[in-house]
């Protein structure tokens, strides 16, 4: 089977912003195992598809429409939804120092 | 005199159209119905009755301006729940999560600005899956669904506080999501017909992202008739969805009554969906509900999608990819929880560790370590490969068929827990569903029988994309057939 490293799992973590315990490091690394070992059947797999295939979610490019400014009004709604704003920004920690 | 809980939507409609029922009293009643039993199958959160029923007033008086006006409108005075991943204007929208607990939309989405135009009255928001990653709606932040089937067993996800309502009466109607079975799983354990439509026909503008790839929003009814009515009224092009697509949707519902039977019509019997992890009753429940689409005219024969097994793989790659990315955005800065730090850093650490839960962890993480350098070839790569490839087998078999049949899940509704610590096992009750996300084709979910426990079993039926309407007849005339 498939077991991923403590490492592995810390830095998977990292990369996805996320801090984990001591107990969600062991909890996910047998719970990510099972799921990345269960992944490698598409090892099987016979991938007849032409070298020059490339994934495009609708096939016909990115649709496009006319530029043209609408009436939102959201602003102070959005705003509102967020934990912290300075005027008509989100604040966050100081990051120049 | 209609029962008011036993009518279906569009009866419901007509009434009100007709102004033989007042919308504000179905409302109350339905309301009181939500009020008296929500909390025992925790299908709701945040529910308010008198909140829902403010809100309602000016629905109320949209619908009397219509009748006065002699506008029918196809939803009118009809209570419909909707998950709580949908945007709508001043509602808090939590996607089940305690991320956005107090996330106020500033914004509807397409689909509930449809349904406020069609005249629907909205019956509280249903409990859900965390960001809809689940199977048995036991992520949701606030506590598991119950199956008003069976208490001790779960209603399916991530889509199980609508289909619970549904089947418990809450309201005719149910707005769900679906991104590998979300909508027909939770109604084939809740006995109840949900149906996801193809990927583009339905705008996700306001929908909260999942994997973006495979999102559809779609009905929960009681009836095929009633999911037809609501799904011509949420489908159609909308600009503010890049993927939304150009294809002119003609409205279905007028066309229910002159569907006689299938002759002509053939049907594909898929037989991987046949094999080893099927439930024995689901199977023979299904293989009977076959055979009455035979009687209805149909011509059943069996056909094969050799990828079929690596497609359960191939879903979860992809969407907690896609997943990874989309809840990127959940950062604690411009909205939901925010954590503690001084830093910009332990500000985003705080936040997404605190703010979500195990599941969505685990499948943010598993979405990276496939997007990974070194891995995204093995993983993202090859998964985006042989999803093309299962579209292309499905498509070759819709050259000669019209629509395929299979079981909804491997088995009836589990017990609550049962799976809760086994990945694999819960991710394997999507492997019948998962297959119309991947190739984006519509799929519906119709009851079909019970197993010796009482508990529901769904037949799925799946059409090629844009062929809803094929979809419909098919189900509708299998329903039919066992009146």
């Amino acid at each position: 089977m498939t077991k991923l490293d403590r490492e592995t799992v810390l830095q998977v973590a990292k990369l996805a912003r996320l801090k984990l315990s001591e107990d969600e490091v062991s909890y996910y690394q047998s719970q990510l195992s099972k799921v990345v070992d269960y992944f490698s059947i598409i090892d099987n797999a016979t991938d007849s598809l032409g070298e020059s295939w490339r994934f495009d979610i609708e096939g016909n490019g990115i649709p496009e429409r006319e530029d043209t400014s609408v009436e939102s009004q959201v602003v102070e709604r959005v705003l509102e939804s967020a934990p912290k704003t300075v005027g008509t920004a989100f604040q966050v920690p100081r990051i120049i120092e | 005199m209609l029962d008011i809980f036993k009518a279906e939507a569009w009866e419901i409609a007509d009434a009100v159209n007709q102004g033989i029922w007042n919308p504000s009293d179905v409302a109350a009643k339905y309301a009181d119905q939500v009020e008296l039993q929500y909390q025992e199958l925790n299908t709701h959160i945040n529910w308010d009755k008198s909140n829902v029923l403010n809100a309602a007033e000016k629905q109320f008086d949209y619908i009397a301006a219509a009748i006065k006006a002699k506008k029918t409108l196809p939803l009118a005075g009809v209570p419909i729940v909707i998950k709580d991943n949908l945007m709508t204007k001043d509602s808090i929208t939590t996607c089940g999560s305690k991320f956005l607990e107090n996330h106020r939309a500033a914004y509807d989405s397409t689909v509930i600005e449809k349904l406020r135009s069609a005249g629907a009255i909205f019956m509280g928001r249903s409990n859900m899956d965390e960001f809809a990653m689940g199977s048995s709606n036991e992520n949701s932040a606030w506590g598991p669904v119950k199956n008003p089937v069976n208490k001790t067993r779960v209603p399916g996800g991530s889509s199980g506080g609508s289909a619970a309502s549904v089947a418990a009466s809450f309201a005719p109607l149910a707005i769900g999501t679906d991104t590998g079975g979300s909508i027909r799983q939770p109604a084939s354990f809740c006995g109840v017909v949900g149906m996801k439509p193809s990927y583009g026909l339905v705008s996700r503008y306001g929908l909260v992202a999942f994997a973006s790839s495979f999102d559809q929003i779609g009905p929960v009814s009681k009836t095929v008739k009633d999911s037809i009515l609501l799904f011509d009224v949420i489908a159609g092009h909308d600009e503010k969805d890049s993927t939304s697509s150009k294809t002119t949707v003609e409205p279905i519902s007028a066309k229910v009554d002159s569907w006689k039977d299938l002759k002509g019509m053939k049907v594909g019997l898929v037989e991987e969906c046949f094999s080893d992890g099927l439930d024995s009753e689901v199977k023979g429940s299904v293989q009977q509900s076959i055979e009455s689409l035979r009687q209805c005219g149909a011509e059943v024969k069996t056909v094969s999608i050799p990828s079929f097994s690596y497609g359960t793989a191939v879903y979860y790659i992809l969407t907690t990819a896609e997943a990874s990315s989309n809840l990127s955005r959940f950062d604690g800065v411009r909205f939901g929880k925010r954590g503690t730090g001084d830093r910009l850093e332990d500000l985003y650490l705080n936040s997404r560790s605190n703010g979500f839960g195990r599941e969505v962890k685990q499948r943010i993480m598993l979405g990276t370590y496939a997007l990974s350098s070194g891995y995204y070839d093995a993983y993202y790569q090859k998964a985006s490969r042989l999803r093309e490839l299962i579209t292309r087998e499905v498509e070759s078999i819709f050259n000669d068929v019209d629509l395929l049949v299979m079981p909804t899940s491997p088995s009836t509704a589990f017990e609550i827990g049962q799976k809760s610590r086994d990945p694999m096992s819960m991710y394997l009750s999507d492997i019948y569903t998962i297959i119309a996300n991947i190739t984006k084709t519509p799929a519906i979910s119709i009851p079909c029988g019970e197993d010796s426990s009482g508990l529901p079993i769904g037949l799925q039926i799946m059409a090629p994309r844009f062929k809803e309407e094929t979809l419909f007849k098919g189900a509708y005339l299998y329903e039919q057939s066992r009146k």
